[in-house]
């Protein structure tokens, strides 16, 4: 990732990081990240991704300064990571949400508003609005979270995550938990989150779900940057062409697949492109939900 | 900041309150303050009746209210930052000093009701169960600080009547002021005296009554006689005999009419004994001899009370929260716990005795080796340091006082409060601040 790709307006700067581990007797035991570097500017959606184990959350937690590097910098809108105005322009989604149990959604959301000193007025306004946003308006607003299920603590989390109007907005496996529904409603929102100019940093290990949302990617394996761009150019099979074409009569495919082999083409392959399974679902699901409201309107 | 410390201080308040803890503490000191006195039994006399209401639930329900405190401090930040719940709070802007300052704070809110309750609960029995005439306050009046030299330089001169040898007159000075300010019991031999002056009030109270307590050297409270001799700017007021018959204590009033416009009260204490087997009296300059006047009613007392005793268990939740920020909480409250022993432990002149009777055993002074001259310095003086820092709450006897109808000193239980219940745990709390800090920093 470069400066021309970032306009030069670089939200996030993470160069040559390194966290290795020590036990008590201060010996190196692990070496978790090894020479990570890292940029992102406004409306990106950088995805990070690995197996468990190869060093997503380690990086993460060096770039919102709750890990102290070994080597490398960390810069967020020019400023270190642990200073209030950095952080006051940052939101965060950790792994585990770990909530107060005993607070409900509203209270929670009162809470870190009150962390980052909004208002009353404004505070009330934003918490209203985020509840809603996240589904989670209504009588579920004032039950303690500690009775919601893992999918609705984790809309909590969305929702504090959303609660000053980050800048960089930083998301350690958003969609753990959530139901295939809620799975999509959080891609639109990192879309959207995109779309209206933020940053957002997202770590996950499912794949498909970061294809689907991310402008670019890092991969990192044991700790390393193994692969990093451009979605777009990183998955392109620059070996192949592919032609999609709707209304052709059925033979015709055929007589296409002869006259590209006569043209020098080889393995071509003629089929009928599929749906992914999520869209699949989602699709039984709208249509489902749409026969039970014509029922209810008879 | 107000608005971050005001976050963490509403979560403070809620904590212990919906985890049950105060629900809990609320049926502990509902049995201590109502069951309890049901239970026990007083001399029968008004007096004892006071004392059996005032210091046998007051006591337990402050036992109560410093415990809770202590691990509900602990357990204020520790857990979140165990179970990386903290996470999402470091990285608002936030300062680890203010969830420290937040989360005491709401303690504080929450001990001050508890104590306001219990201290409320004890106040209608006494109303109930004592007659109101038992329930007066006296005051204490307070020594004129000039007496102290003076008593110094007299004992002085009663042991060295020719001056220390070897020009060891500023040592023995010191020892001897420290003795008198201290706890310890210096003798009174056959024939010698020892005073006391006080500072009158103006005007001069209506009434006054004196106390004189004692030990003989015989080992018990009787075998001992003489006389006090009251006066005021130098006019007799009062000529008290002290006899054998006496049980170590010795109670009279003393005209009022004679302290009018007096601005002094001098008492001394004059030991009748002959030299040859005659017991010496053994006296503390702090409280073997008080001069009581009236101070208004148990209500204005119960308030005093208040301040003084919220100051320690502002102190405890402050010490609490801070190890907390530094430590898991098992290992919090370990500390805690070792800490508030160590005070204990060195609010009397039991360790330093220790270790002075350790060098002379036996008549032998045994080689002192570096370690432990090492251990020695290090535990006179954290015992020194921790009894100096809770001197302002030692001061104000809340708990005594109250038992025995005397007024707790309002100066001193604001002094206290300032410095023990506010000042201190700030200095803890930053303390605490750094910690957590560094704790954010290296957060797995």
């Amino acid at each position: 990732m470069t400066e021309e790709t970032t306009g030069g307006r670089a939200t996030l700067e993470a160069e040559g990081l390194r966290k290795v581990f020590r036990d008590f007797w201060k010996r190196p035991r692990t070496v978790a990240v090894d020479g990570v570097s890292l940029r992102a500017g406004p409306g990106e959606v950088i995805g990070l991704l690995g197996p468990n184990g190869s060093g997503k959350s380690t990086t993460i937690k060096m770039i919102l300064g709750l890990l102290q590097p070994s080597a490398g910098r960390v810069r967020l809108f020019g400023l270190d990571p642990s200073s209030p105005a950095a952080r006051a322009r940052l939101g965060y989604l950790p792994e585990l949400s770990n909530l107060h149990k005993f607070l409900t959604p509203r209270e929670t959301l009162a809470y870190y508003a009150g962390l980052f000193g909004m208002p009353a007025a404004l505070r009330r306004d934003r918490t209203a609005a985020l509840l809603r946003r996240v589904g989670l308006d209504g009588r579920a607003a004032d039950r303690p979270v500690g009775e919601f299920s893992k999918g609705m603590a984790r809309r909590v989390g969305l929702a504090q995550a959303l609660l000053n109007d980050p800048e960089l907005v930083i998301l350690d496996e958003p969609t753990s938990g959530l139901d295939p529904v809620g799975r999509r409603e959080v891609k639109d929102l990192v879309r959207e989150l995109g779309a209206e100019g933020r940053t957002v940093l997202l770590s996950s290990h499912l794949l498909a779900e970061a294809e689907d949302v991310c402008t670019r990617v890092a991969i990192l394996v044991d700790g390393r940057v193994r692969a990093e761009g451009r979605l777009a150019d990183l998955l392109e099979r620059r070996d192949r062409v592919r032609f999609t074409a709707a209304g052709l009569p059925d033979g015709r495919a055929e007589a296409f697949r002869r006259e590209l082999e006569a043209a020098g083409a080889t393995s071509v392959e003629v089929d009928r492109p599929a749906l992914t399974l999520e869209n699949y679902f989602l699709e039984i699901l709208r249509r489902t939900r749409a026969e039970e409201a014509a029922e209810e309107a008879k | 900041m107000i608005r971050r410390v005001a976050a963490h201080f509403v979560l403070g308040l809620r904590a212990p309150w919906r985890s049950r803890l105060v629900a809990a503490l609320l049926v502990l000191l509902a049995a201590t303050v109502l069951v309890l006195p049901a239970h026990l039994h007083s001399d029968g006399t008004p007096a004892g009746e006071l004392r059996m209401l005032l210091t046998w639930t007051l006591g337990p329900a402050m036992a109560i209210l410093a415990a809770a405190s202590l691990w509900a401090g602990c357990a204020a930040i520790s857990p979140e930052v165990w179970d990386r719940r903290y996470a999402s709070a470091a990285v608002t802007p936030a300062r680890p000093f203010e969830a420290w300052l937040g989360r005491w704070l709401g303690l504080v809110v929450i001990d001050a009701a508890l104590l306001a309750a219990v201290l409320l609960g004890v106040g209608v029995q006494v109303m109930r169960r004592v007659p109101a005439a038992a329930t007066a306050v006296r005051a204490r009046l307070v020594a004129d600080p000039a007496s102290f030299e003076e008593e110094t330089r007299r004992i002085y001169r009663s042991v060295f009547p020719d001056g220390a040898p070897d020009g060891r007159e500023e040592a023995v000075l010191a020892s001897i002021r420290r003795d008198l300010a201290g706890e310890a019991y210096l003798p009174v031999a056959p024939g010698q005296a020892r005073g006391w002056r006080f500072l009158l009030p103006d005007p001069a109270p209506e009434e006054a009554e004196l106390r004189f307590q004692f030990m003989s050297s015989y080992g018990s409270l009787q075998g001992a006689k003489g006389s006090l001799s009251v006066t005021a700017d130098g006019r007799a007021v009062a000529e008290i005999p002290v006899s054998n018959d006496d049980p170590g204590f010795v109670s009279a009033a003393l005209p009022a009419a004679a302290m009018r416009g007096a601005r002094s009260l001098a008492v001394e204490f004059l030991n009748g004994e002959t030299a040859d087997g005659g017991a010496s009296v053994l006296l503390r300059q702090s409280d073997s001899l008080r001069v009581l006047v009236p101070a208004g009613g148990l209500a204005g007392n119960l308030l005093r009370a208040f301040v003084a005793l919220l100051a320690p268990l502002a102190l405890l939740a402050a010490l609490g929260a801070a190890l907390g920020c530094a430590f898991s909480f098992p290992v919090a409250a370990f500390l805690a716990t070792a800490v508030v022993t160590m005070v204990l432990a060195s609010g009397g002149t039991a360790l330093r005795e220790s270790f002075e009777e350790d060098a002379h055993h036996h008549g032998e002074t045994p080689a002192e080796t570096r370690l432990d001259r090492a251990v020695r310095r290090f535990s006179l003086g954290a015992s020194a340091v921790l009894r100096d820092a809770t001197a302002p709450i030692d001061r104000t006897e809340a708990l005594d006082r109250l038992g025995d109808g005397i007024a707790v000193d309002a100066r001193a239980a604001f002094l206290a409060l300032l410095l023990d219940g506010l000042a201190l745990p700030l200095v803890l709390g930053l303390l605490g601040g750094l910690a957590l800090r560094a704790r954010c920093r290296e957060m797995p």
